[in-house]
C-alpha cells in the first residue's frame, strides 16, 4: 500500500497533472492519495508519504507552492537522501530550480536542489510533443513519451542529472536535448501531468521503485496500447515536433 | 496614409477575387493582406460610431451571433465577423469590409467577436465601446496555459472608458477593470434546483481567494467555478448582478432587471446557451435598446445547427451537440447536459483526429470529466478518431465498464456499435473540426433506423 501525497492540489493541477496519483492509487489498490493544501504540512516532512506529487500551476500558484515548500526545504532534501519519490511535473519541475526569473529580469527564489534556474517567456508559449529515453537501471531503457505545453524554460548544467534523454522535442531549453532533473528518486519534468497514465511503462518502474513489485499500472493492457499508438505518431517523421493543436 | 490606402485597396481586391474564385478564407485572407501591407491598419480603418466586442472562453461565438441577430432584427446594418475570423486578421477583414474605398464606415455599429489571446493586437486600435466577457475558464493549452494568463492580456489591453459588462458568477472575469475604473455591468443567472453547493468538477481555477489566499466558499455551482462565492476570511466575493436570469419558464427566461421583470424567449434550456443569452441581453440593454425591442428580436431566436441540431427517426432522438475538443470544461459540459438528459442514452465521441502533421495535446482529456459518461443511463459509448484509444483509457479511469464502450478508428462501422433502442436519444458529439464526420454518422444512424435494422 503505497501513500501518495498530492501537494497543494487546490492550485497545482493544471492539464489533469492530479491523475499522476490516482493513477498509482489505482495501480495499487488500497493505497491512499493524502491531498496536502497550503495551510498544512506536508505529509512528506511528517515521514507519512512514499510518493510526492506535484503538478503545475499558474503562476501565481507555483510561486505560493514554492513559498509554502521552502519551511520544509531541509526535510524535502532529508526524503530525497532517503529515497522517498518523488514526481513534480509541467512547471512544479522549477520547484528544484535555484530561482525563476520573470520577463522584466525580477527573479524569485526557488528551492535550489540544483544549480539550475529557469526563466519565464510567458506571451511564446513552447508546444511540443516529447519522445526520449529514461534510464531504468535494471528495468533498461523505458520510452517516454508525452507531451509540453510551457511559458518557462530551465537554464544551467544538467548533464548530471537529467530524467530523460529527448529524441524529439527538447530539454530542459531549445538548446538542451536532456530534459528535466533526476536526483535519487525525485523526477521532475515538463512533461505534463498525465505523465503516468500515458507512459505505463514509467509508471511499472515507479511502483517497483516504491516496493510494489506485484503492482501493475491500471488497465495495462488498454494504456499500453494507447502508447504504442502515440509511440508510431510521433516516430512519424511526418508529424511535427512542435505546433500542437 | 498611402500605405493604409494600399492595403485597404488590396484587401477589397482580395476579398472580390476569393469570392469571385469560390474559395475559401474570405474572410481573414483579406485582412491578413492587408495588416501584411499596412500594420498599422487597425489604427486607420475607419470604424462605425459604436462598437460592441464580445471575448471569452466559451460562449463568445453564440453571445455574438445573438446581439448581431438582435441589432438586426431592430433595424441595423452592423459591420460584423460573425461568419469569420476572431483574431486580428478577421477583424481587419470585418472593418475592411465595413468601409467605403474613401474609408467611410459604411455603418454605424460594429459586434465584433474578438479572440481573447488577439485583445493587446486589437483594443490598442481598436476602443469598443462596450466589452462582453461571457466566462474565463481553461482554454486549449498550446495557446492559454490558464485563466489567469488570459485575465492579465485582457486586463491589460483594455481602454479604460470601455464599459464592461461581465459575468458575475465568474470571480476571475468579474474583476476585469478593477484595476483601470472601467463601469462595469454584471449579469448573473441564479440559483436553480440542479445546481450544487461546492464545485464538482475536475478543475476550478478559483478555488481560493484571490485577495487573502483562504478557500473559497460557494453559495452555488452552475460548473467549474461558475456560480456565486464569497471568501469567509475578507470582503471578497461574487458582485451583484445588474440582470439576473431568475427563472427558465417553459419557452421563456425571466430576468429581473433593477425593480422589473420581463420575459424573454428562451434560446436553448442549457445552462452555457442561458449565460450566452443573458449576457446579449445585458449587452443590448446596456447598449440603450428597451426590453421590448430585444424581445421582439429573440422570438424566433434559436442556436445555429453547426452547434447544435436535434432530429427524431422513429422513437430515436438524435442531437449532435459541437463540443470543442481541446478545451476541458467546454467537453465537461457537454458531458453533463448529456448525463443529465432525461432516458436512456447512447454517446458518439468524435473529439480527436489527425490535423495534418500537427498533434494534438492529449493532456487535456485529463482536466475533462469524463466521469459524468460513467452513468447508468448512458447504455453506450462509441469513440471514434486517431486517438480512440487514448479516450477509451480515459473512460476505463473514469470507471466506465468496458463493456458500454466500442472504438471505431475511422467512424465508419460507428453506426453498427450503436442499440439505437426505441425511446433513447443518441448524442453525436464532435469536435468542431469534425461536422462532416458528424454528419456522415448521423446519416448512417438514420439509414439504419429507416431501414428497421434498429433493435
Amino acid at each position: 500500500m503505497l501513500r501518495i501525497e498530492m501537494l497543494y492540489p487546490e492550485a497545482a493541477n493544471l492539464y489533469g497533472d492530479r491523475f499522476n496519483a490516482w493513477y498509482l492509487q489505482k495501480s495499487c489498490p488500497g493505497s491512499t492519495v493524502i491531498s496536502t493544501s497550503f495551510s498544512d504540512v506536508p505529509a512528506f516532512a511528517k515521514g507519512e508519504a512514499d510518493i510526492v506529487c506535484m503538478g503545475g500551476a499558474p503562476e501565481i500558484y507555483q510561486e505560493k507552492a514554492i513559498a509554502a515548500l521552502m519551511p520544509y526545504r531541509s526535510a524535502l532534501q532529508e526524503c530525497i537522501d532517503k529515497g522517498t519519490i518523488f514526481l513534480f511535473t509541467g512547471n512544479a519541475v522549477e520547484a528544484a530550480a535555484e530561482y525563476i526569473e520573470n520577463e522584466d529580469g525580477s527573479r524569485i527564489g526557488s528551492l535550489g536542489l540544483t544549480k539550475l534556474y529557469a526563466k519565464r517567456d510567458r506571451m511564446n508559449r513552447y508546444n511540443s510533443i516529447f519522445l526520449g529515453s529514461f534510464d531504468g537501471g535494471e528495468s533498461g531503457q523505458i520510452e517516454i513519451a508525452g507531451f509540453r505545453s510551457q511559458s518557462s524554460m530551465m537554464y544551467g548544467d544538467n548533464s548530471s542529472f537529467y530524467a530523460f534523454a529527448s529524441e524529439k522535442g527538447c530539454g530542459i531549453n531549445r538548446e538542451s536535448t536532456l530534459a528535466g532533473v533526476r536526483l535519487g528518486n525525485f523526477f521532475g519534468t515538463y512533461l505534463l501531468g498525465p505523465l503516468l497514465p500515458m507512459n505505463p511503462e514509467f509508471t511499472r518502474y515507479i511502483l517497483r521503485l516504491a516496493g510494489e513489485n506485484e503492482a501493475a499500472p491500471a488497465f495495462e493492457k488498454e494504456a499500453a496500447a494507447a502508447f504504442e499508438a502515440r509511440l508510431m505518431e510521433f516516430r512519424d517523421p511526418h508529424f511535427a515536433t512542435e505546433n500542437l493543436r | 496614409m498611402f500605405r493604409f490606402y494600399i492595403a485597404l485597396l488590396m484587401g477589397k481586391i482580395a476579398r472580390i477575387a476569393i469570392k469571385i474564385l469560390g474559395r475559401s478564407g474570405g474572410t481573414n485572407y483579406p485582412g491578413q493582406l492587408a495588416l501584411k501591407i499596412c500594420p498599422q491598419l487597425l489604427a486607420y480603418v475607419g470604424r462605425p460610431e459604436k462598437i460592441i466586442a464580445i471575448t471569452g472562453t466559451n460562449g463568445k461565438t453564440t453571445t455574438s451571433n445573438l446581439l448581431a441577430d438582435i441589432f438586426e432584427k431592430n433595424g441595423y446594418t452592423i459591420t460584423t465577423n460573425r461568419f469569420g475570423s476572431n483574431i486580428d486578421t478577421g477583424i481587419a477583414t470585418s472593418l475592411l469590409t465595413g468601409v467605403t474605398l474613401a474609408n467611410k464606415p459604411k455603418n454605424k455599429l460594429a459586434v465584433l467577436e474578438v479572440d481573447e489571446r488577439s485583445s493587446l493586437k486589437i483594443y490598442n486600435y481598436i476602443k469598443p465601446d462596450f466589452l462582453v466577457c461571457t466566462n474565463l475558464l481553461r482554454d486549449s493549452l498550446f495557446r492559454n496555459p490558464h485563466p489567469y494568463f488570459i485575465f492579465d492580456i485582457i486586463e491589460k489591453a483594455l481602454p479604460s472608458k470601455t464599459v464592461l459588462v461581465l459575468n458575475a458568477d465568474d470571480l476571475i472575469t468579474a474583476r476585469l477593470g478593477s484595476l483601470k475604473g472601467n463601469r462595469r455591468v454584471y449579469y448573473s443567472v441564479a440559483r436553480f434546483p440542479e445546481d450544487r453547493d461546492e464545485p464538482f468538477n475536475l478543475t476550478n481555477d478559483m478555488a481560493l481567494c484571490p485577495l487573502c489566499g483562504a478557500p473559497l466558499k460557494f453559495s452555488y455551482v452552475k460548473y467549474n467555478h461558475i456560480g456565486r462565492a464569497y471568501c469567509p476570511s475578507c470582503s471578497f466575493g461574487s458582485p451583484a448582478a445588474d440582470y439576473t436570469l431568475k427563472a427558465v419558464l417553459d419557452n421563456e427566461i425571466e430576468v429581473a432587471e433593477n425593480e422589473s421583470e420581463d420575459r424573454y424567449h428562451m434560446v436553448y434550456g442549457t445552462i452555457h446557451f442561458l449565460y450566452d443569452e443573458i449576457a446579449a441581453i445585458a449587452a443590448a440593454r446596456s447598449f440603450g435598446l428597451s426590453a421590448d425591442q430585444i424581445k421582439r428580436a429573440l422570438a424566433d431566436a434559436s442556436v445555429v445547427s453547426t452547434r447544435l441540431e436535434e432530429v427524431s427517426e422513429g422513437e430515436v432522438k438524435i442531437i449532435t451537440y459541437m463540443t470543442k475538443s481541446q478545451i476541458a470544461t467546454a467537453c465537461s459540459g457537454v458531458f453533463d447536459i448529456v448525463r443529465g438528459f432525461p432516458g436512456k442514452k447512447e454517446v458518439v465521441l468524435i473529439l480527436d483526429e489527425l490535423h495534418g502533421n500537427v498533434s494534438e495535446n492529449m493532456s487535456y482529456i485529463y482536466d475533462t470529466d469524463y466521469e459524468f459518461l460513467n452513468h447508468e443511463s448512458i447504455s453506450r459509448i462509441v469513440i471514434v478518431g486517431a486517438r480512440c484509444k487514448d479516450n477509451y483509457l480515459r473512460l476505463l479511469l473514469a470507471g466506465v465498464p468496458a463493456e458500454r464502450l466500442a472504438m471505431s478508428e475511422t467512424g465508419e462501422d460507428a453506426a453498427e456499435l450503436l442499440e439505437l433502442a426505441p425511446g433513447s436519444t443518441l448524442f453525436i458529439l464532435p469536435d468542431l473540426t469534425q461536422p462532416a464526420e458528424a454528419e456522415k454518422i448521423r446519416q448512417a444512424v438514420l439509414g439504419r433506423l429507416r431501414s428497421g435494422k434498429e433493435a
